[in-house]
């Protein structure tokens, strides 16, 4: 049984197509490297032990051994706290595996040597959309008027732009119940809706209404930046464009050198390597919407030609190469 | 869902079926050591397969990543 030993490693799940991308660019670079998926781990035998800063894993054929001083890069692509979608109640064996692993997964952080991306401390973080926009605003971005609140009150009548405002959750809106899943896209909503319904259960994001806009979407790697613009084949697009994802083109667009700077700026604050950045796009002005740290982007490679793949693969086989 | 059916950010959701079909490519397994589903007649990766169906969207794939922390 040969025994590797990798330089790279890839924390995913099993049916996380993302990974394949990066896992196929990496074996074009010819690195070693290890994929765990959190599905397989109660399949193989693994042991991690701190104070040696070494985990061995077991596959049938193979056994990794990874060791602290080795591991260059760390691609992290599991969540960083485990939401409860579902109101029914789950089969306490399946809960208490799922936790347990998700915990073993995290606790590689022990590989404080290795270049992360994104480390879990720093996406949780990044996450919080509050956070974001302050970090957004300081780095220099506009940024929309914006309260988060569950008081009508508060809301001042001059976030509203011809009676409407943008309402979206601080976390994410998804709920499960039976067959049923329930997801919050980002709304424009009139200001008579927001008088009418109620908001005192749960704080909610309010943000000024930015349009004309055009979506764009800025993905960085280190100091690599793609961005497509989001366009619609009916015209600008209102709201939230994945509403009518089948009606929209990705163009490759490029950044003035003042946004490219503050995107990667952004990222550096707020302790990313990688990051997926909305922005709108109106009357020549770039507004800062979100950044999301653990942002999908394998559809952009297709759908844009953008390389996002090779960039990651490049950034894990050579963290040093690629930001400051 | 009771009363938090009515707040405003679960009145403006979208609901939909579950997806419950298999998420595995076609004509594929998963390769732990290669760490990737490859064609099981050709032994190629998946994804540098030229005919395959291509992520499209976020939303249009079931994702592990932004949407479904998780999962």
């Amino acid at each position: 049984m040969s025994t590797i030993r990798p330089s790279v490693l890839i924390l995913g799940s099993q049916y996380d197509l993302t990974c394949d991308y990066v896992v196929a660019r990496l074996r074009q670079l010819g690195c070693c490297y290890m994929r765990i998926n959190s599905d397989e781990l109660s399949h193989v035998a693994t042991a991690l032990n701190p104070a040696n800063g070494t985990l061995t894993v077991h596959r049938t054929d193979h056994v990794y051994s990874v060791d602290a001083c080795e591991v260059k890069s760390i691609l992290y692509r599991r969540p960083v706290f485990l939401r409860d979608y579902t109101s029914s109640v789950e089969q306490s064996f399946e809960h208490f595996q799922r936790h347990q692993w998700a915990a073993f997964l995290r606790n590689l952080m022990i590989f404080d040597s290795s270049v992360w991306v994104n480390h879990p401390t720093a996406t949780y973080f990044a996450e919080h959309k509050a956070v974001q926009l302050r970090v957004a605003q300081k780095i220099g971005f506009s940024i929309p008027a914006t309260l988060v609140t569950n008081e009508k009150s508060f809301i001042p009548p001059g976030l509203y732009r011809n009676e409407e405002v943008v309402v979206k959750g601080l976390d994410t809106v998804m709920l499960r119940q039976g067959s049923k899943e329930t997801f919050g896209f980002t709304q424009i909503l009139h200001r008579q809706q927001i008088i009418k319904e109620p908001i005192r259960a749960a704080p909610a994001i309010f943000q000024q209404v930015v349009m004309p806009k055009t979506d764009i979407r800025v993905t960085v790697i280190g100091k690599d930046v793609f961005s497509v613009a989001i366009v619609s084949n009916e015209g600008l697009i209102r709201g939230d464009w994945r509403i009518d994802k089948t009606n929209v083109r990705f163009v490759p667009h490029e950044l003035p050198a003042d946004i490219l700077s503050k995107c990667i700026a952004l990222l550096k604050d707020l302790g990313l390597v990688y990051g997926a950045i909305d922005l709108g796009l109106t009357e020549g002005e770039y507004f800062f919407f979100e950044v999301n740290p653990t942002g999908e982007w394998a559809w952009l490679v297709d759908a844009a030609g953008l390389p996002i793949d090779a960039s990651i693969a490049e950034y894990l086989a050579n963290p040093g190469t690629n930001h400051d | 869902m009771g009363s938090n059916s009515k707040h405003i950010l679960l009145k403006h959701a979208t609901t939909y079926e579950q997806f419950t079909g298999s998420l595995a490519p076609p004509g594929c397994h998963y390769d732990p050591h290669i760490g990737a589903w490859v064609v099981s007649k050709t032994g190629e990766l998946f994804v540098e397969t030229p005919d395959r169906e291509k992520p499209r969207t976020k939303k249009a794939d079931i994702e592990t990543g932004e949407d479904q922390k998780a999962e």
